[in-house]
């Protein structure tokens, strides 16, 4: 008789526990069904530390974008237009280290562009080697003496040359990257002001 | 003409006006009135002359590229103290020629006759030196050989709008002013047609249409 009461109670010890673990099925499979659902957050053990965490990685790629920023981005102090600049990322060589032209040299040359009438003269040499004569009927305006002046200039500065049996005047390659730069430079001038009302 | 056996007159003539010996689109050759000469003779045919007297010669050693132009005019003053040679049978200077007299030696800095054909010996020696044999010289071509300083020649050899110009320092070849090549202490120049190699003290540029 003991033996038998023995096997009962055993039996309703493991119906106990077969009931709690089918109970612990159920509340885990009900947590994960709400979880896809989105509604359950567990607030208090997770909310705050992932605050915290997007806070400081947000920290971090804002100091990091800043810095790229004020090193790629230039403003203009007047015109407030923006400028990017490309720069060579494996090439950070320091701004004392610019190699200097030889400044009397370039300074002969700039003077030697800073002067209308040879501005319009390399740009109509710009388009192929000239005669003086092509050169008078397409700048009526300068007379043939100044203008032979002008083409000495240019030629003592090295933007233009002259050949010596046909008589052509020809922009050299200096010339005409000169005349590129000074172009750009002053598109760049004319451009519309943001700061302009 | 099979270039046989040259040798130089012994009558020294006078150029009466200023002379273009040669011009194409690149180059241009004068000799300036009053420049004595001797006519070089080719088998005994008047073939060129040796000039002892003033001149110059110029080579537009420029090539275009669409990038601009690059080089420079070469030009040189031709001066009594250094003959230069004409080889051409394509230029008669015969109409502006006459015989040299005393004082035209003298004006060029010569005392006489024989002093001046010394000089012109002398040069024509050096130059015409292991130049006998068989060389064929076109009869439209020119051959200019300029004495320099150096005891060597400056050559240029030119048909119709080709040439060759070789000196110490440079050497420029130029082919209907459309092909082009020069040589130059530190840079090489190629153009053809608007393609363009450049290498120049150290940069190389390459350039196409």
């Amino acid at each position: 008789m003991s033996e038998e009461k023995d096997l009962k109670d055993e039996m309703k010890r493991l119906k106990e526990e077969i009931q709690a673990l089918k109970q612990q099925l159920h509340d885990i499979t009900d947590q994960q069904t709400h979880k896809r659902r989105g509604i359950y957050i567990d607030v208090n053990d997770h909310l705050t530390g992932l605050s915290e965490y997007i806070t400081d990685v947000m920290e971090g790629v804002t100091e990091g974008i800043r810095g790229e920023l004020e090193k790629s981005i230039f403003i203009h102090p007047h015109t407030g237009h923006v400028k990017i600049i490309h720069r060579d990322r494996e090439h950070h060589e320091p701004p004392e280290h610019i190699e200097k032209p030889d400044f009397n040299k370039t300074a002969n040359m700039m003077s030697a562009l800073g002067q209308e009438h040879r501005l319009k003269i390399l740009s109509e040499l710009m388009t192929g080697g000239k005669y003086i004569s092509d050169l008078q009927n397409t700048l009526p305006e300068i007379t043939a003496s100044t203008l032979s002046s002008h083409l000495d200039v240019l030629q003592e500065a090295g933007l233009v040359v002259q050949e010596r049996v046909r008589g052509r005047y020809l922009v050299t390659i200096p010339g005409r990257m000169a005349y590129k730069m000074a172009t750009a430079i002053s598109k760049q001038r004319d451009q519309p002001s943001d700061e302009t009302p | 003409m099979l270039l046989t056996y040259m040798k130089l007159s012994d009558q020294p003539q006078k150029l009466t006006q200023d002379a273009t010996l040669l011009q194409n689109q690149k180059c241009i050759v004068k000799a300036y009135a009053s420049t004595l000469t001797l006519p070089i003779l080719i088998d005994n045919t008047p073939s060129g002359h040796l000039f002892i007297g003033k001149g110059e010669f110029t080579i537009d050693a420029i090539i275009e590229t669409t990038r601009g132009a690059i080089g420079k005019p070469i030009t040189r003053t031709l001066s009594p103290d250094k003959p230069f040679l004409m080889i051409s049978e394509a230029h008669s200077l015969n109409k502006i020629l006459t015989p040299a007299s005393t004082q035209d030696y003298s004006d060029i800095g010569y005392k006489n006759k024989e002093e001046l054909l010394k000089t012109a010996n002398s040069t024509f020696d050096h130059f015409a030196h292991r130049r006998h044999g068989q060389h064929d010289i076109k009869p439209d071509a020119h051959i200019f050989a300029f004495a320099t300083e150096h005891d060597k020649w400056d050559i240029l050899v030119a048909k119709k709008d080709k040439l060759v110009y070789t000196s110490k320092h440079r050497v420029y070849v130029s082919r209907d002013n459309s092909e082009s090549v020069s040589v130059g202490p530190s840079e090489i120049l190629v153009a053809k047609k608007g393609k363009a190699v450049v290498i120049d003290k150290g940069n190389i540029l390459v350039e196409r249409d």
